[in-house]
């Protein structure tokens, strides 16, 4: 099964249970703004999870010049080395 | 006990300013944590005479460590390691970028990790633990933290760093990922990963320092963003 089909087969099973609650349950306050909306707040609610995710995670990426300085220094300790093991640049 | 081997596989395209310092690096880190190994440059006809370089170290380091398999023209990355893995006499092969972004001094961590767990696959990560990165702006961190979390929502890989591309393979757990895999550039080594997990494959992560391109450009542009959605909704429909 592909993730595609796996993502479909959720969906649906996702959307079937939410028609049959829906018609089982007819018209009242509950089914108008509860049961009714549910999807779309479903997608609202992993819609701002997933923002708030990125942007903390963006902010939380660590940087590393401790890491490029040592890099720095490593490149011309090994030009000097392999200028004297008979390199030209 | 069987010895292992390391071959690593460093495709190259107008590296030559790096090529020396790389495989400077690799020489030094390996020699220190004792570990036999190889280097097989896979140069795609370089018009900065990377070759030329090449060959110059191949003297210096010996054709036991250096070993030179250039190409004619770029033929890109996965016919490239085909190529490599072709002339590679390790039972573990190591790829990394020549650009310097990907540090030597993480091998022997590699290493010691795949020995401790017997995985098939290690690989590198900027995404968690000590990951880091140098060199990026805020738009280039939050474009890639966005198409990680859309790459493991929707694939769900159980690897952290799938765009990355230093990692140890067994010989021939590369060779087998490598010939099932269609993608080019950044998709192609989230295909090898994907592919790796489908083929039931151990893998075992290690947090690295990325730092960007130091000589030459690093670029991430409308195009590049569009390929990399592109190979993702590819994965996502047929794995």
């Amino acid at each position: 099964m592909t993730k595609l089909t796996e993502f479909l087969a959720v969906f649906t099973a996702f959307i079937a249970g939410w028609l049959l609650i829906v018609k089982l349950c007819g018209n009242n306050v509950v089914s108008t703004y509860v049961l009714l909306p549910l999807p779309l707040h479903v997608i609202i609610i992993f819609g701002i999870y997933s923002v708030a995710t990125v942007l903390y995670r963006t902010f939380n990426f660590k940087d590393c010049p401790a890491a490029a300085k040592e890099l720095q220094e490593q490149i011309e300790e090994a030009r000097k080395d392999l200028r004297m093991k008979g390199l030209k640049f | 006990m069987v010895v292992n081997k390391y071959s690593i596989l460093l495709p190259t395209y107008n590296e030559r300013e790096n090529l020396p310092i790389i495989i400077w690096l690799i020489v030094k880190y390996m020699t220190e944590s004792k570990l036999d190994f190889e280097i097989i440059v896979i140069d795609d006809g370089s018009p900065d005479g990377t070759i030329e370089v090449a060959k110059e170290l191949e003297r210096i380091y010996g054709s036991d460590k250096i070993v030179l398999r250039p190409r004619a023209s770029k033929l890109g990355l996965g016919t490239a390691y085909i190529h490599g893995l072709k002339h590679a006499t390790g039972n573990f092969v190591i790829i990394m970028d020549a650009d310097l972004s990907h540090h030597p001094k993480f091998i022997p961590q590699f290493v010691e990790l795949q020995e401790k767990n017997n995985y098939d696959i290690v690989t590198g990560t900027r995404y968690v633990g000590d990951g880091a990165v140098f060199g990026w702006d805020f738009r280039r961190k939050l474009v890639s933290r966005g198409a990680n979390f859309l790459t493991q929502i929707l694939l769900r890989p159980g690897v952290s760093d799938l765009t990355g591309s230093f990692r140890l393979y067994r010989k021939e757990v590369l060779e087998k990922i490598v010939s099932s895999c269609v993608s080019k550039g950044y998709v192609f080594q989230m295909e090898m990963i994907v592919k790796a997990r489908l083929f039931n494959n151990t893998i075992g992560e290690v947090p690295i320092t990325f730092v960007d391109r130091v000589y030459g450009q690093s670029k991430l542009g409308g195009s590049e963003i569009i390929q990399f959605a592109k190979g993702l909704l590819y994965l996502f429909a047929t794995t």
